[in-house]
C-alpha cells in the first residue's frame, strides 16, 4: 500500500560534510527502540515505529499518522460517502489505534492492522446508520473533498476525452450501487493497492471469495454504468 | 447474489482476477489482457468490458481522495494528549474501587483488632512513657521517719513485730526467732486503678543480712478474694521484682545504697509498671493488677529478729500526676 512519507525528516537523514565530497552512508535503522535518533525515525518502518508508539514515543505515532491518515480517510469516504461521517469516525480510528497500540504484535504488517480498526468501525457505523449532523462544508477539517467528491471533476481532470469523462464518471457513480461486499473489495483491492492476502486477513475472507467478489462487483459496474445495456442493445 | 466462480480450477481467472486487482500497467494486467486478445477466451466480450471499467476506475483513483487537515489534526492530537494524560494521573475505575475496597477491609480488620485488644502496643508504649518520665506533682502520702506523725500510713501486719520510726523505718528489735515476722506500714490513701501514681522510697543498706524489705502495690479488694499485689523486694543484698502472677523480674540485682540511702522508684498506670532501684529499671511491663479494685502503697519487713540496725527506710512518698 502507498504510504505517505514524511519529507523533511528523509531529507535530512542524508547530511552532507564538506570536507568529504562523497555522501556518508545512511546512518543504519537502529534495532534498539530507545537508540533511535530523530533522523531514523523518519526512515523507519511503518511497523517499528509501531513498536516505539507502545514504547510510549509520540512522535512516532504521529509519523504513523501523517503516513495513514489520508489511505484511512479516503477509504472511508469512498465506503460511506459522507465526508462528515468520515471526519468523527477518521477521528475515532486513530485515537483507537493509539489506544490499543500495545495490542499490536509486532512485526505484524501494520496496514493490516490499522485497516482492521478502519473496516470495524465503517461496519459498525453503517449498522446503526448514525449521521454526524450536517454541517456547512467548509466546517470540515478534511482537504480534497470538495474536489475529488464529484465524479464528474475527477473524470475530467483524468482525461481531455469528453466520451471518456463520461464512461469514467459513470462508473464512479454506480460504485455507491453496488453491494457492500463487492464495494469493499473494490476499494481495499484497486483504490487501496491492498493485495487478496491482505484482504483476506482485514475482512477474515477467503481469497478466493474476495476474487469472486471482485470479479463480479466489476461485471455489476459494467451493467450499472450502462455497458450491460449497450452489449443487451 | 453473483454466481460463485471456479477461480481455483481455471488458471485464467486466477490470472484475470490478479490482474483486475493490480490494475494497468502491472504484469499481471499484461499477460492477463494479452492473453484475452490474443487466444480469445470463453466470455471473452464480457471479459473485455470489466477490463474496460476496471480501466476507467484506475484512470478515477483520485475520487474521493480526502487527507486531513490541520483542524482534524489538531484535534486529534488533543484528544491523544488528552487520553495520554488521563492514563497517567488516573486508574480505571474498578481498580479505584477494588483498592478502596482493599483499604476499607484493612482498616476495618485493623479497627477491630484495636477494639478487641485490651492494650494496644501504642497505649503501652506511651503509657510506659508517661510512668517514666511524667511529673507526679500531687503527694497522696508522704512520710520522712524522723519521729514525727505519720499522717495518711497505717501500720499493720503481725502483733510480733513493730516499727520504730524515729530515725528512719525499720523494725523494732525483738526477741531473736526461727520464723518470718512480719511488720507493714500501708498508706490509708487510695488510688484509682485508672490512675498513674508514684511511689517513691528512699532505702539504705540494711545491717541485718536476713532482714528482707518489701515496697509493694496492693489492690484494696472489695471483696473477700485473695489481695494481688505488686512489689519490690529486698533481699540479701539483691533486688528484684515480684509480680502478682507470681513470677519474679531481675532476680540477683545487686542492690547497693548505703546510709545515705537509694531511690526505689514504683510508677503504676492503668496496665503498666516501671519499676526502677539504685538508678536501674529492674521491670517495665503489665503489672497484672485489677482493672477494677482500689490500689494502696506499702513497706512490709520482713525479720527474724534479734538485731538492732539503723533506719532502713529513709523517706516515703506516693503521688498522682
Amino acid at each position: 500500500m502507498a504510504a505517505r512519507r514524511t519529507p523533511s525528516t528523509e531529507n535530512s537523514s542524508v547530511k552532507a560534510t564538506p570536507a568529504k565530497p562523497k555522501k556518508p552512508p545512511l546512518p543504519p535503522v537502529v534495532e534498539a527502540v530507545g537508540d533511535l535518533q530523530p533522523v531514523a525515525l523518519g526512515r523507519a518502518s511503518d511497523e517499528e515505529l509501531m513498536r516505539r508508539t507502545q514504547n510510549g514515543d509520540r512522535q512516532a505515532f504521529s509519523l504513523l499518522y501523517e503516513r495513514y491518515n489520508a489511505p484511512v480517510l479516503s477509504y472511508l469516504y469512498r465506503m460511506l460517502g459522507n465526508a462528515e461521517d468520515v471526519e468523527s469516525i477518521g477521528q475515532e480510528v486513530f485515537l483507537r489505534a493509539f489506544r490499543f497500540a500495545p495490542t499490536y504484535k509486532f512485526p505484524a504488517k501494520l496496514s493490516t492492522w490499522l485497516f482492521t480498526i478502519t473496516r470495524n468501525l465503517a461496519i459498525n457505523h453503517a449498522r446503526r446508520r448514525k449521521r454526524s449532523p450536517v454541517r456547512n462544508v467548509t466546517e470540515l477539517n478534511l482537504e480534497g473533498h470538495e474536489t475529488s467528491g464529484d465524479p464528474y471533476g475527477v473524470a475530467s481532470r483524468a482525461t481531455d476525452q469528453a466520451e471518456k469523462q463520461e464512461e469514467i464518471a459513470r462508473v464512479l457513480t454506480a460504485l455507491d450501487e453496488l453491494p457492500a461486499d463487492q464495494k469493499e473489495v473494490i476499494m481495499m483491492g484497486i483504490f487501496q493497492d491492498m493485495s487478496y492476502a491482505e484482504m483476506e486477513q482485514i475482512t477474515k475472507t477467503k481469497a478466493v471469495t474476495l476474487r469472486s467478489r471482485m470479479f463480479h462487483g466489476l461485471k455489476r459496474l459494467t451493467k450499472l454504468s450502462g455497458g450491460g445495456e449497450e452489449e443487451r442493445g | 447474489m453473483s454466481e460463485p466462480l471456479d477461480i481455483e480450477s481455471d488458471p485464467f481467472l486466477m490470472q484475470l482476477t490478479d490482474a483486475l486487482r493490480a490494475g494497468p500497467g502491472s504484469p499481471e494486467w499484461h499477460t492477463a489482457v494479452t492473453k484475452l486478445r490474443k487466444d480469445g477466451v470463453q466470455g471473452s466480450s464480457e471479459h473485455a468490458m470489466i477490463v474496460a471499467v476496471r480501466e476507467h476506475l484506475e484512470s478515477g483513483k483520485e475520487y474521493r481522495t480526502v487527507r486531513a487537515g490541520p483542524g482534524f489534526t489538531r484535534r486529534l492530537m488533543d484528544r491523544i494528549d488528552e487520553e495520554a494524560a488521563s492514563k497517567h494521573r488516573s486508574w480505571p475505575l474498578a481498580t479505584i474501587i477494588a483498592i478502596v475496597g482493599g483499604f476499607v477491609v484493612v482498616a476495618l480488620i485493623a479497627a477491630l483488632v484495636y477494639v478487641i485488644s485490651p492494650n494496644s502496643e501504642a497505649e503501652r508504649t506511651a503509657e510506659l512513657a508517661g510512668l517514666r518520665s511524667g511529673a507526679f506533682g500531687q503527694t497522696v502520702a508522704q512520710a520522712s521517719f524522723d519521729g514525727g506523725s505519720l499522717t495518711n500510713w497505717q501500720e499493720s501486719g503481725g502483733e510480733q513485730v513493730k516499727l520504730d520510726t524515729a530515725a528512719g523505718l525499720r523494725p523494732a528489735t525483738t526477741q531473736p526467732s526461727k520464723q518470718y515476722m512480719n511488720a507493714v506500714l500501708s498508706t490509708t490513701s487510695t488510688v484509682r486503678p485508672n490512675e498513674r501514681a508514684v511511689f517513691e522510697v528512699l532505702v539504705a543498706q540494711p545491717s541485718d543480712p536476713t532482714l528482707i524489705v518489701q515496697l509493694f502495690v496492693e489492690e484494696k479488694q472489695l471483696d473477700a478474694s485473695r489481695p494481688e499485689e505488686l512489689a519490690w523486694t529486698l533481699q540479701n543484698g539483691e533486688a528484684q521484682v515480684a509480680l502478682p502472677d507470681g513470677r519474679f523480674a531481675n532476680s540477683g540485682t545487686k542492690f547497693s545504697a548505703g546510709k545515705e540511702g537509694s531511690l526505689v522508684r514504683i510508677a503504676v498506670g492503668p496496665t503498666m509498671t516501671v519499676v526502677t532501684s539504685g538508678g536501674r529499671e529492674l521491670y517495665a511491663g503489665s503489672h497484672f493488677l485489677s482493672a477494677t479494685n482500689l490500689r494502696a502503697f506499702g513497706i512490709r519487713f520482713l525479720t527474724k529478729g534479734g538485731r538492732a540496725g539503723d533506719g532502713v527506710v529513709l523517706s516515703a512518698r506516693v503521688a498522682k500526676p
